[in-house]
């Protein structure tokens, strides 16, 4: 092949003119550096903050002379992590590094779900999601847009639709997790608890943790304030049918039977009443309906909720007077993910009123009010009067929340197009399937779009159903909207910068809202020129421009930093009554219980098991699972499964198995941990896995969804949120269910009322099971 | 003016590998690429075959199409999972810009050159190497660093990628461009080391 051009040309006088063609061919990937270059910068320390969960700890990027970031560490000038990061935030180079993310934007070119895209330019992308929301817009209304989004990233792009004119956006911080907390909490004092849960671990006596999961669901902050305390020397009440994290640390463990949470309340909050340990003072000067509690916790003696928790009475008691001899300095955490049995807001009520009791609302060593931060928005056009939501916030659910909507309203919305048709979709930064349950349904509410958009930096299973793709720049690589921190003693603003460069085409969400206003006419809604002047913009009322601290990442804000009631003036709760509202006449007037009443769950059938789900230090939802690093410490997930029972039932430690729900759906195998440190009715297992989506290639199909076995749930009359530790399983060994004595499969009774939407064992069957023939009575 | 020829080639296969855009149509539906391929007379190319594929197109816009569709699903994102990813460190570390891009990076660093701002590509894209080597074949005093670029950057991996393309093609034109630059490029470091040889003896 060492020819001459000569040699070459006699080969063909045709290949004459392609020498010339192609010598004039441009090719550009390729650039010379300027004269008098002279090499690349030294390794840099960049600080932004983390988006490998959603707490936003401060990080510090090492960036090398090429732009590569080598490193995560912790930023030692934030104000609550202190320099310490997690797992998951020192593996964030590898979210950013994987070769299996989203490169550019992709239209679909195959049929929905079948996974076949063409790749096109951010023009083609934009102009053909903008050319479809106005025709939608035209023809149905702008509410007929769902816009689900998730992390400060999606705020500019949710800014737009509601220029847009939507008022369908919702997101699972609620309706799938704390939003029940909330309203419980917000019925009670007149505040929702926010972010993060502003319990005062530094002086605190007594830690009171009801469905709270520190050590497992880590937050570096909190995770550091309570060790702290423990090693002060504060005791610790732990309430959990498993044996936690927390509840290893703990001087008393309650393992209570599952969805018995509110009878233990009402009897703590009994022997708090009738033994005259409350904050007589507290109760007296800011409390109203303290004579209807009395009554009502009356009956609800120790004895009375032993029998339905299944705890010693002792115990009750004993715990109960541990918080009685500390108060007002216990600190009832609120919980974080409360969305369990639909009796949710309720439950959070409970926890209010007994916070209330101990008067430890504002108190040092209780729960600490937030604070104010100044950061003015960015002045914008006014967005128009939306239309009727139709997701059933504020008027199906009185309570839900119009702010963070509620993701299960909108999809059955969608799915049954009542109250009125939903045409499209853009899902941004949300696994729409993985985290909200009745994933089945969801896919067939996405089948009745004419549009659905997914922004994302992974292949999620949503993914194989979008109409088109846009890649959004990872969190190491873009700007976001200022994070302020109201719930810090000392509030504090932290920037998100890039440390990186965008890979590939990605954007960041701002860009990718700006660029989709113009489109759509709605430029006066972004009416800053670049993300550095919007930033400058937010920054001005706390007196610094983003260039002075772009190398802190932070900055504090200590005008008023006494986060306690101060007792010498009046106080005024923002409850309807101005006082805190021990029996809420609002919730008499909508005809719910004034005052939380315990309300037995549905029995666990024989043979089954309640499923409960949760979360690992490890992983972040279903997020994290493709992270390298991450999947290498934890690839799959495990269950949970009492020592006893599986001894009874001759299950062995570390064997596979598989799940069948109620309505007879299949997981795929996960292997068991057998356990004596969880309730006999229930299983536990981690949420997030078992990805369906094959493009996922360390995720894919490792180990068993919690949610795909979410084919029931019960709704909270109050906020919307789903209850979804109400599916039950039995276990699968080799296809066939495991024996237990007196045990009926409750398959069919369940499929009497099965929706229409929930298939009948449609879930991937593993091959042991696939031909076992298995009969739906079962045992 | 066999270094023309050879600079031409590099090109050619850089813009072959590079997300195919009307340009590139337009030269294949033309057949100046394949004339170009067919003049190079490279071992086991068999560019009849792929002559005929190119005959199947009515238009630029069909072939266009097709070929865009491809490179999605081999190189970008693809079901069930992506195919072939076209950049060095997939299969040496696992990862975008992994430690041999960075070995690439500052090879490109020695030359003076850096990836173009508009390119979304890592840096270690089987595209930008081949189109580095077509740089470096147009300055002076250069031969032996680009063998030493093709023989340790390109040939070490190129083999991995011609195996996952071939899988998972689903039209015959990637399968058979990878073929023939892998034996253009093994051609091109054996005539160097012949040369090579001559010279010692």
């Amino acid at each position: 092949m060492s020819i001459t051009r000569r040699e070459f040309l006699k080969r063909g006088t045709i290949a004459a003119g392609a020498i010339s063609l192609l010598s004039t061919t441009k090719i550009k990937g390729l650039t010379n550096y300027p004269k008098g270059w002279k090499g690349r910068e030294r390794v840099q320390e960049i600080p932004s903050i983390c988006e490998m969960c959603f707490w936003r700890c401060g990080i510090l990027g090492n960036v090398d002379k090429h732009g590569k970031l080598l490193k995560i560490d912790g930023n030692p000038v934030h104000p609550l992590t202190h320099g310490r990061l997690c797992a998951r935030g020192n593996s964030g180079h590898k979210t950013a590094y994987d070769p299996d993310r989203l490169k550019y934007p992709l239209m679909r070119v195959g049929k929905r779900g079948e996974g076949k895209f063409k790749r096109v330019s951010w023009d083609e992308a934009l102009n053909f999601m903008t050319d479809k929301l106005k025709n939608i817009k035209e023809e149905y209304g702008a509410e007929s847009v769902g816009f689900f989004p998730h992390g400060i990233q999606a705020r500019f792009f949710e800014h737009l639709m509601k220029g847009f004119g939507t008022p369908n956006i919702a997101e699972p911080a609620f309706a799938q997790c704390r939003g029940s907390r909330d309203v419980g909490y917000k019925l009670t004092f007149g505040n929702n608890i926010g972010s993060p849960e502003p319990l005062d671990f530094e002086n605190t006596d007594l830690m009171v943790f009801i469905g709270t999961h520190i050590g497992e669901n880590v937050f570096t902050g909190q995770n550091l304030q309570f060790g702290n305390a423990i090693e002060r020397g504060a005791k610790l009440i732990v309430v959990d049918p498993r044996f936690s994290v927390a509840a290893a640390k703990a001087d008393y463990w309650l393992p209570l039977k599952p969805g018995t949470d509110t009878a233990l309340l009402l009897a703590w909050m009994h022997v708090l009443i009738y033994e005259n340990l409350y904050d007589k003072k507290y109760i007296r000067n800011y409390a109203i309906g303290f004579d209807q509690l009395k009554k009502h916790v009356k009956s609800c003696t120790p004895d009375w909720a032993a029998e339905i928790t299944g705890l010693p009475a002792s115990l009750i008691l004993d715990t109960a007077h541990e918080m009685g001899k500390h108060l007002p300095k216990v600190g009832v955490h609120p919980g974080r993910h409360v969305a369990w049995y639909g009796n949710d807001s309720q439950r959070g009520r409970a926890m209010a009123i007994l916070t209330a009791l101990l008067g430890s609302y504002g108190r040092p060593g209780g729960i600490y009010l937030s604070s104010k931060i100044p950061a003015p928005h960015y002045p914008s056009a006014k967005n128009p009067k939306p239309g009727p939501r139709a997701d059933g916030a504020g008027t199906i659910y009185p309570f839900g929340s119009l702010g963070l909507g509620i993701t299960n309203g909108l999809v059955d919305a969608t799915h049954d197009e009542d109250p009125y048709p939903i045409k499209a979709w853009i899902v941004y930064s949300q696994n729409v399937i993985q985290s909200i349950p009745d994933p089945w349904k969801t896919k067939e509410a996405i089948d009745k779009l004419d549009l659905f958009v997914v922004v994302d930096i992974l292949p999620m299973e949503q993914f194989l159903y979008a109409d088109l793709v846009l890649p959004e720049a990872t969190y190491l690589e873009r700007y976001d909207d200022l994070y302020t921190v109201k719930n810090a003693k000392i509030p504090f603003a932290a920037i998100r910068q890039p440390i990186i460069k965008p890979l590939y085409e990605s954007k960041p969400g701002w860009w990718i809202a700006k660029e989709t206003a113009k489109r759509l006419g709605l430029e006066d809604h972004f009416q800053w020129d670049t993300i550095e002047d919007y930033l400058d913009y937010r920054l001005s009322a706390l007196g610094k421009t983003l260039k002075e601290i772009q190398n802190t990442g932070i900055i504090e804000y200590d005008k008023d930093p006494t986060p306690y009631y101060d007792f010498s003036k009046p106080i005024k709760f923002k409850t309807r009554s101005g006082k805190i509202e021990l029996y809420s006449q609002t919730l008499k007037d909508y005809g719910f219980d004034p005052i939380p009443v315990y309300e037995p769950l549905d029995d666990v059938p024989k043979g089954y098991f309640r499923l409960a789900y949760g979360r690992s230090p490890i992983h972040s939802f279903a997020r994290t699972q493709n992270n390298e690093i991450l999947h290498g410490y934890m690839p799959d997930n495990y269950l949970w499964i009492n020592s006893t029972v599986a001894n009874k039932l001759g299950l062995v430690d570390g064997e596979y198995v598989n799940l069948e729900n109620q309505d007879g759906i299949l997981s795929d195998k996960i292997r068991l941990f057998i356990t004596p440190g969880i309730h006999p009715e229930s299983v536990f297992m981690v949420h997030g896995f078992d990805q369906k989506s094959p493009f996922l290639k360390l995720a894919y199909k490792h180990g068993a969804s919690d949610t795909y076995l979410m084919s029931r749930v019960n709704v909270d009359p109050l906020s919307g949120g789903t209850g979804m530790r109400v599916n039950f399983v039995r276990i699968i060994k080799n296809g066939q269910p495991i024996m237990v004595s007196g045990a009926v499969s409750v398959v069919a009774k369940f499929k009497k009322t099965l929706k229409s939407s929930v298939p009948k064992k449609r879930i991937v069957v593993p091959e042991a099971t696939q031909e076992a023939g298995e009969s739906e009575e079962g045992c | 003016m066999q270094e023309n020829i050879r600079n031409i080639s590099f090109k050619t296969f850089a813009k072959l590998c590079y997300y195919p855009d009307q340009e590139l149509a337009d030269l294949l539906f033309d057949d100046v690429i394949t004339r170009f391929l067919s003049a190079l007379e490279i071992e086991n190319s068999n560019i009849n075959q792929l002559t005929s594929w190119l005959k199947t197109f009515k238009s630029k816009e069909e072939l266009l199409e097709t070929l865009q569709v491809e490179y999605t699903h081999l190189f970008i994102t693809s079901f069930p999972s992506l195919h072939a990813p076209m950049f060095k460190s997939f299969y040496y570390e696992n990862e975008i810009l992994g430690m041999s891009t960075e070995k690439v990076m500052d090879i490109y660093d020695k030359f003076n050159f850096h990836v173009s701002d508009d390119m979304a590509e890592p840096p270690d894209n089987l595209a930008i190497m081949l189109e580095f080597v077509y740089r470096l074949s147009e300055l002076e005093n250069t031969y032996e660093d680009q063998i030493s670029f093709v023989k340790n950057e390109i040939l070490s991996w190129i083999e991995q990628l011609e195996e996952k393309i071939n899988e998972a093609a689903e039209i015959p034109f990637y399968p058979f461009i990878i073929n023939t630059i892998i034996h253009y490029l093994k051609n091109d470091v054996t005539q160097y080391e012949i040369k090579l040889a001559g010279a010692k003896l």
